[in-house]
């Protein structure tokens, strides 16, 4: 089957879905309306009208039953309409999803190949060249197209998808949201969902008429009509909730068939799915390794190219799977060739591994500290990528495997100098995430003991200090339901605690020297320049003030302690070498303020690009072996 | 009664011939976009590759051969397709044209393994600028032939389908002809293209 047969087939198997859900409105309407009948005569009842009046209102639906039907049909039309002129305009889904737009003087080199592939895109899709936006703050690879019509639509794209991916796979990533824009995906999603918000609007008004508080005194009308009135609560509440699960699931499998199609028109656009499938399997390598979550709006989430990490995927998902969306780029290959394929990808830069690749091989247990396996080059500086090699550490295979205790005790033993600080601290890391899965006490337990254990030999490092401490307190605030006890700081506050804590993380010691001293110079800059936060005087503190000061910065809002990340690492970046506690510190104090560790070192505008763009040119052409099937 | 059902029957198939006619001629329209896109992506590569010889003179002294054969073959594609322009209907020279195009890419391809061959050169911005841009601009044409040859699939596909083909002649449809390179040396180009 090709792609253009794939095309049609998706096209037509979403032409029923939106039949399905036309349906779906239709019976949904007729059953609140036949509720309504039926409920009716009884609230006219219980209204303890005089005898005349209350036998009008009976006729009046009883008579006009078809009436209610709709009166159903009309409401919730008009709410779709209403809600659809609001939805999507597609600068502003952009500017949601944090987007910067790309100018026309924007000389960057990555830029410029983005602007040169979308345009090679639209030449090949045959559409007017979108409008072009940056994440500049997502570091994954994804991309979005949204927008109501073809002419006035946008493509997004991240960060991320522009360092990771060489031209080809950027190639596949624009021309699969092209298609989509082609396609008119962005409307017709947007107007069913503006249709399942109908739904839902019935399922909040009977939500509403549920929370009404019944009178205590019975008034002049009497108790009964308020108990029949949550009824009718009840009612709409079922049937409205029933509505918005069929129409939501109506609405996933719609998304998921579109984006298959819009891999078939992609292949159509490139004649290259084995970039495609590069570039999904780079994205689901390398995507959803957060801590946290960064919250979007299930409206979003079927904008983007690849399901973003903590997108609400509690009732559909929006995408297929990884294996499923290859498969159907590849209909010859089996099982096994799509594991192999997957697996033989590269890894994108920075080592990590993968969660969602079932054939994950179980590595050594020394695989963390592959990189400075060697001990003496702890605390003295080691070239930047060595240490951020291992900077993304998750509970990887064969901690799931062994479970956290194993780990405890094989981290535990750092005492007879087997491990070297690295180790230590990267055990504590894995320690940490996999401790997260454990019940309270038994957390509380691992830790204490850890702590226990890190304070006999004397050789805590000042980032291991406040990794434990600040986990420990994390875990109190954790069993009094009380998360967020300190109060959202104001911009006052910031600026005097982020002061220690810079201090803190410049030092790493009470007392400074003078690369501490210019580090802190630097952030301070870095920070009030490029993230306008102003951190006030960053001078010598003790080490419960700078705890309590990032316990505060906790609470900031996520693209505030994203920022401050950023603003650290990228000042870090600034020198050739990083020192290992330093960079124990910034994974620390991520931990902490639950930001993902930065991937790359690449973040930087001015580092990034130029001097990897050579290897990664050199790199994909030794491999070149691409179809000629273009012309 | 029988009167009324022939009617209606009529009627149908009118509808349907409107419809399908209309899309034959938005399908037809769309073909001849795609094909003036191709002129429009020919015209950009040759207006560009002066300025991008200009620029590379300056890194590629020794190979001034390499820069004066594109150059050659730029001024010939170029004299070709200006003579189209002013006599669009000659055949002969379609094909004159895409040899001359092909050419091209091939001097284009060479030029390119030159500065792969000049380690120094790749980490050049200005040179990355240029390389970047010689992509590009070989990959338009490219993508350009290729929806040129789309357009023309859908549009031969719909004129052949059953019941169309009854009335797609009558009503003056023609089949499309794909672009096709008819050089047989020009086959042989590997695609340039890089990361």
């Amino acid at each position: 089957m090709d792609f253009f047969e794939k095309q049609s087939k998706s096209k037509s198997s979403s032409r029923f879905l939106v039949l399905y859900l036309i349906l779906s409105i239709f019976v949904v309407a007729w059953t609140t309306a036949w509720f309504i009948n039926f409920i009716s005569p009884f609230i006219s009842d219980s209204m303890n009208l005089p005898k005349s009046r209350s036998f009008e209102l009976k006729t009046f639906f009883l008579v006009y039953e078809t009436k209610a039907f709709w009166s159903v049909l009309i409401f919730l039309s008009l709410v779709t309409f209403v809600k659809s002129l609001f939805f999507g305009n597609g600068d502003s889904v952009a500017t949601q999803l944090g987007g910067k737009p790309i100018r026309d003087e924007d000389r960057d080199p990555l830029l410029l190949r983005l602007k040169n592939v979308t345009e090679e895109m639209s030449i090949a899709a045959g559409i007017p060249i979108p409008k072009l936006y940056v994440l500049p703050n997502a570091d994954e690879i994804n991309a979005f197209a949204a927008g109501r019509d073809i002419q006035s639509s946008v493509v997004g794209v991240t960060q991320g998808a522009l360092i990771y991916l060489n031209r080809e796979q950027l190639q596949a990533l624009v021309a699969h949201e092209m298609s989509h824009i082609l396609n008119e995906d962005t409307k017709k999603n947007m107007d069913i969902g503006a249709a399942v918000f109908g739904l839902m609007m019935i399922h909040r008004i009977g939500e509403v008429l549920l929370r009404q508080r019944t009178p205590r005194r019975s008034s002049r009308n009497g108790t009964g009509i308020f108990g029949f009135l949550k009824l009718a609560g009840l009612g709409f509440f079922i049937l409205g909730g029933f509505g918005t699960l069929l129409g939501r699931w109506i609405q996933s499998l719609f998304c998921i068939e579109r984006e298959f199609l819009a891999d078939a028109s992609a292949t159509q656009y490139t004649r290259n799915p084995e970039a495609l499938a590069q570039t999904l399997t780079k994205a689901s390598l390398l995507n959803g390794k957060g801590y946290e979550e960064v919250w979007e709006p299930l409206d979003l989430a079927h904008f983007m190219f690849f399901p973003r990490l903590g997108f609400l995927s509690l009732f559909f998902e929006t995408h297929p799977p990884l294996e499923k969306r290859i498969q159907s780029l590849f209909p010859a290959w089996d099982k096994k060739q799509i594991a192999h394929f997957i697996n033989s990808q590269p890894e994108p830069k920075a080592s990590i591994s993968s969660e969602e690749s079932p054939a994950a091989k179980p590595r050594e247990w020394h695989s963390a500290s592959r990189a400075t396996s060697d001990s003496t080059t702890q605390f003295t500086g080691v070239p930047n990528n060595a240490v951020l090699k291992d900077s993304i550490e998750l509970p990887d295979f064969e901690t799931q495997v062994l479970g956290v205790e194993s780990l405890f005790f094989k981290g535990a033993s750092f005492q007879n100098s087997k491990f070297s600080a690295k180790d230590r601290f990267g055990f504590l890391n894995r320690f940490l995430a996999q401790a997260q899965t454990k019940p309270w006490e038994e957390r509380q337990n691992l830790l204490k003991k850890w702590i226990g254990k890190s304070q006999e030999d004397g050789k805590t490092s000042a980032a291991e200090q406040v990794l434990l401490l600040l986990s420990l307190d994390r875990l109190t605030a954790d069993n009094k339901k009380s998360l967020l006890t300190p109060p959202r700081l104001h911009q006052k506050a910031t600026e005097e605690t982020l002061g220690p804590v810079i201090h803190l993380f410049a030092h790493r010691t009470t007392e400074g020297d003078e690369r501490s001293l210019e580090i802190a110079k630097k952030i301070k800059e870095s920070l009030l320049q490029e993230f306008h936060v102003s951190p006030g005087s960053v001078k010598p503190a003790s080490i419960p003030t700078m705890l309590s000061g990032l316990r505060q910065l906790q609470t900031a809002s996520v693209p505030y302690r994203q920022n401050l990340i950023r603003g650290l690492w990228k000042t870090l970046d600034k020198f050739s070498l990083i020192q290992q506690d330093e960079s124990d510190m910034l994974k620390a104090f991520c931990h902490i303020l639950r930001v993902p560790i930065p991937p790359t070192l690449l973040m930087g505008e001015g580092r990034m690009g130029l001097s990897d763009y050579p290897s990664l040119v050199s790199k994909h052409r030794a491999k070149h072996k691409r179809p000629s099937a273009r012309n | 009664m029988a009167a009324v059902a022939l009617l209606v029957l009529l009627g149908v198939c009118l509808f349907y011939l409107v419809i399908k006619y209309n899309q034959l001629i938005r399908q037809k329209n769309q073909v001849t976009n795609a094909f003036s896109q191709i002129d429009v992506q020919l015209t950009r590569r040759h207006e560009l590759i002066p300025n991008l010889v200009e620029t590379a003179k300056g890194f590629l002294k020794h190979e001034r051969q390499t820069l004066e054969a594109v150059i050659q073959a730029r001024n010939s594609a170029h004299n070709i397709l200006q003579s189209l322009h002013q006599s669009p209907k000659a055949l002969g020279q379609m094909d004159q044209l895409n040899g001359a195009e092909s050419l091209l890419s091939q001097s284009l391809g060479r030029l390119m393994a030159v500065v792969e061959s000049y380690p120094e050169l790749k980490s050049d911005r200005t040179m990355l600028q240029l390389m970047e841009e010689l992509a590009s601009t070989e990959n338009r044409v490219g993508f350009a032939r290729q929806a040129f040859n789309d357009a023309v699939m859908t549009y031969n596909t719909s004129q052949e389908q059953f019941p169309v083909n009854l009335f797609a002649t009558p009503l003056g449809f023609k089949i499309a002809k794909p672009f096709e390179i008819q050089n047989e040396e020009a086959k042989q180009v590997p695609k340039v293209s890089f990361g």
